[in-house]
C-alpha cells in the first residue's frame, strides 16, 4: 500500500492525528462544560421556585371553597401580566387560585395529567422548552377541619434569562474552545520541532558522512538517539576499517606479485634450459598462489564484531570435524571435542571458521591418530586448544611456524599458509596463539580470543 | 576406470582431461552443472571431480543431488575460493575430499588413487595379493617384488578387477567403464588382456587370480592380505 506524501513524515503523521483526536476531545470537553452549566442554571431556577413556593405557603390561609392572602404578595411580579413568574394552587385539579400575571397562560399549562401523579412533599421540576417555561410542582396534605386536603402548587418562570445566559456561556465556550485548539496545535508543531529536531539532525549528520565532510556521528543526541548513533558509528567504523583493509590487500597484492612476476620475466633472458625454466615458474607461480591465498583471506577477515553478535562455536566445530573426519577418513583419526559449553564467539563466524578450519586441519594433517579439541569460556575470553599426537614442534621452530608461509614438513602436500591465515585472524581480534608439547605426544595449539576486542 | 571431470573453464578442463588420460583414465568431460547432474545418474563412473562455481547450476546443488539419486561414486570438489565455508559445505553436501585452485595435478592424481582405493575398502596405496602386489599410486603390479610389465590397457583391466575384488564383472561393465563411450566394444579384445595379464601375473598357472565366471564376466579371487 503506498502512503500518501504527509505520511511519509513522523511529522506529518502526528500532525495529522492530532488534528483529528484534539477537535473530538474539545467537543467532547465543550459538550462537558456545557452540559455542567445548563445543569448549574436550572438548579439554580429550580432552587428560586421552590422558594416561590415557601413564600406561597407562607401567604396563603385556606377556606372552604376558596384560598385567601391575608397580606399582600410580596412578589410584585404576580401582579403584572406576562412578567414571566407565574403562580397557581390546585385541589383535585380544579383552580383555586391564579396568580394575575398568569391570565395569558392556558390552565393545562400551570397544572396538566401529570400532576396527579405527584407524590406529596417532593417537588418535581420540569422545563418546557416549547413554551419556553420551567415549572416547579409541590404537592402538599393540607390539615383542614373538614377533612384532610390534597393541594398542588405550581410555580412558573420563563427561561429567556437562563437560555441567554446559557447561549453566551456556549459561545464563550466554543470561542476559547477554537483558540486552545489552534494554540495547542501551533504548541504541538513547535514540540514536534523541537522533540524531532535530534533525528532531523541526525539525517543531516549522515549526509554529512555520505558527502564525506565529516567521518562519524558527532555530538550529543538524547539517549533514545544515541544508542542509534553509537551503532551508527560502530558500522561506519567497520566498514571504513574494511575498506582501508581491501585497499591495503589491493596494494600488498599487486606490489607482491611484482616480484615473481619480474623473476619469471627475468628468466626468458636468461637462457636456461628448459628443466630450470619450468622449475623456476613452477616455484614462481606456487609463490604467487600463496601470495594471492594470503591476501584474499585477509580481505575477507573482518575482524570486527557485526553490531554485538555473539555466535555459538559448538556447531561449527562439529561441522569442521565432520567434514575432516571425511576427508581424513584413511587415517582413523579420533577427534574428541572436550567443550565447556557455552562457548560463545563475539565476531564474524566465517573468521572463527577460517581459523578453526586451519588449525584443526594442521592437527589432522601432523596428528597420527588422536586429536583433542578443549573449549572453554572464561574472564571474558574464549580459549580454544587443539593437541594432536603427531611429531611436534621443536622450541625453535614455534616461531617460525606461525609465520606467514611457513611450512615445516613440505612432504605433506598443503597450502603452508593455513597457520599463517590463523594467527592473522587471530591478531585482527587481539587474541593470541600460543604452541605448547601436548600430553598426547604431539604438539598443542592454544588460542585465546578476548570478549571485547 | 571412468572419471567425469565438471570444469567450466576450457583451459583447465583440456589440461585435467589431458593429465588423467595419461594416468590412464577414461575421462568424459561436461561444462554445466544441470548436466552433470544428468549425467552422473545415468552413466556409471568410478568418480567425479567437479568444480563448485559452475553455470546453470552449483558444484554443490550437483553433487547433493546425485547423493539424492543414489550416486555412490567419490566426489572431489575444486574450488577458487579455498575458504573453510566452502570446503565445509561441499562436504556438507556429499563431497568426499576438496582441493584448492590452483594444483598440481600430481597432487589431484594421489588424491584420486586415495579416493578410489577407499571406495574400495583399502587403507594402504600398496595393496597385497600373496606374491601380487597393486601399487595404485605408482600405478604399477609387482610379482614377487619385480615389476610386471602391462601395458595401460592390462593395468587398468586388473586394477578394476581388485577394485572390485570378490565381485563378479560383466564384460560390458569392464568396457564401460575403462573405454570412451564411442570406443568399438568387442569383447574379443578384453579376452586377449585377460589371457595376457594370467600369463604375466601368473606365468606357472599356481594362483589363478582371475576366475572367470562362465556367461556372467571374471571375478578377482584372491583376498587382500591384512597389513602386518
Amino acid at each position: 500500500m503506498r502512503l500518501i506524501a504527509p505520511l511519509y513524515s513522523l511529522q506529518g503523521r502526528l500532525l495529522i492525528a492530532s488534528t483529528i483526536v484534539l477537535p473530538l476531545v474539545l467537543f467532547l470537553a465543550g459538550l462537558a462544560l456545557s452540559s455542567a452549566y445548563r445543569f448549574n442554571t436550572e438548579n439554580a431556577v429550580r432552587d428560586q421556585l421552590q422558594l416561590q413556593i415557601y413564600l406561597l405557603l407562607g401567604s396563603i390561609e385556606l377556606n372552604e371553597q376558596h384560598i385567601q392572602f391575608p397580606q399582600r404578595l410580596q412578589e410584585p411580579r404576580y401582579d403584572r401580566v406576562g412578567s414571566g413568574l407565574y403562580a397557581a394552587i390546585h385541589e383535585q385539579n380544579n383552580l383555586l387560585w391564579r396568580s394575575y400575571s398568569s391570565s395569558l397562560l392556558d390552565n393545562r399549562v400551570l397544572s396538566d395529567e401529570e400532576s396527579d401523579l405527584l407524590l406529596p412533599g417532593q417537588p418535581f421540576f420540569s422545563h418546557l422548552s416549547e413554551l419556553g417555561l420551567y415549572r416547579l410542582q409541590l404537592k402538599l396534605i393540607w390539615d383542614h377541619p373538614k377533612g384532610e386536603r390534597e393541594l398542588v402548587f405550581s410555580v412558573l418562570e420563563t427561561d429567556t434569562a437562563s437560555e441567554e445566559a446559557i447561549r453566551t456561556y456556549n459561545l464563550q465556550l466554543m470561542i476559547w474552545m477554537g483558540v486552545i485548539f489552534l494554540v495547542a496545535l501551533l504548541a504541538q508543531t513547535l514540540i514536534l520541532y523541537w522533540g524531532l529536531r535530534p533525528l532531523n539532525k541526525l539525517a543531516h549528520d549522515l549526509l554529512e558522512i555520505e558527502q564525506g565532510n565529516a567521518d562519524s556521528l558527532r555530538g550529543n543526541y538524547p539517549t533514545e538517539v544515541e544508542q542509534v548513533t553509537r551503532n551508527l558509528n560502530q558500522l561506519i567504523a567497520s566498514e571504513r576499517q574494511q575498506r582501508e583493509r581491501y585497499r591495503n590487500t589491493l596494494d600488498d597484492l599487486a606490489h607482491s606479485l611484482k616480484t615473481p612476476l619480474a623473476v619469471m620475466r627475468g628468466a626468458g633472458d636468461e637462457n636456461l634450459n628448459r628443466a630450470d625454466y619450468q622449475n623456476l615458474i613452477t616455484e614462481q607461480t606456487q609463490r604467487m598462489d600463496q601470495i594471492v591465498q594470503y591476501q584474499l583471506s585477509r580481505a575477507v577477515q573482518s575482524g570486527s564484531r557485526p553490531l554485538g553478535m555473539a555466535i555459538d562455536v559448538v556447531p561449527l566445530l562439529e561441522r569442521l570435524v565432520s567434514a575432516l573426519q571425511k576427508v581424513y577418513r584413511d587415517k582413523g583419526l579420533q577427534i574428541e571435542l572436550k567443550l565447556r559449553q557455552p562457548l560463545r564467539f563475539n565476531g564474524d563466524p566465517r573468521d572463527m571458521m577460517e581459523l578453526l578450519g586451519n588449525i584443526l586441519e594442521n592437527a589432522c594433517k601432523y596428528g597420527r591418530q588422536q586429536i583433542e579439541v578443549e573449549g572453554w569460556h572464561q574472564n571474558n575470553a574464549l580459549t580454544l586448544r587443539v593437541c594432536d599426537d603427531g611429531p611436534g614442534v621443536g622450541e625453535a621452530l614455534r616461531k617460525t611456524i606461525l609465520e606467514r608461509g611457513a611450512r615445516l614438513d613440505t612432504s605433506i602436500q598443503g597450502q603452508g599458509i593455513g597457520l599463517a591465515i590463523a594467527t592473522d585472524i587471530i591478531s585482527s581480534y587481539n587474541g593470541e596463539l600460543s604452541v605448547s608439547e601436548s600430553a598426547l605426544g604431539g604438539s598443542c595449539f592454544e588460542v585465546i580470543l578476548p570478549d571485547h576486542h | 576406470m571412468k572419471i567425469l571431470v565438471v570444469e567450466d573453464d576450457t583451459d583447465l578442463r583440456r589440461q585435467l582431461v589431458r593429465a588423467l588420460q595419461e594416468r590412464n583414465y577414461t575421462v568424459e568431460e561436461c561444462a554445466d552443472g544441470k548436466e552433470a547432474a544428468f549425467l552422473g545418474t545415468e552413466y556409471p563412473y568410478d568418480m567425479a571431480i567437479v568444480d563448485l562455481g559452475l553455470p546453470g547450476l552449483s558444484g554443490i546443488e550437483v553433487i547433493r543431488q546425485w547423493r539424492e539419486e543414489g550416486c555412490n561414486f567419490p566426489i572431489l570438489i575444486l574450488t577458487a575460493r579455498g575458504d573453510w565455508q566452502d570446503k565445509v559445505e561441499g562436504l556438507e553436501a556429499g563431497a568426499d575430499d576438496y582441493l584448492v585452485k590452483p594444483f598440481h595435478m600430481e597432487e589431484l592424481s594421489a588424491r584420486l588413487n586415495a579416493l578410489l582405493r577407499r571406495a574400495a575398502g583399502h587403507a594402504k596405496p600398496v595393496l597385497e595379493f600373496g606374491p601380487i602386489q597393486l601399487d595404485t599410486t605408482g600405478q604399477a603390479v609387482y610379482l614377487d617384488g619385480n615389476i610386471v610389465n602391462l601395458t595401460s590397457y592390462e593395468y587398468r583391466t586388473f586394477e578394476y578387477l581388485v577394485l572390485n575384488a570378490g565381485k563378479t564383472v560383466s564384460k560390458t561393465e569392464l568396457t564401460e567403464h575403462l573405454y570412451h563411450q564411442d570406443f568399438e566394444r568387442d569383447s574379443n579384445v578384453l579376452e586377449v588382456f585377460i589371457r595376457r595379464l594370467r600369463q604375466k601375473l601368473d606365468p606357472e598357472q599356481t594362483l589363478q587370480p582371475i576366475a572367470t565366471i562362465r556367461g556372467l564376466g571374471y571375478r578377482f579371487t584372491m583376498a587382500d592380505k591384512p597389513p602386518a
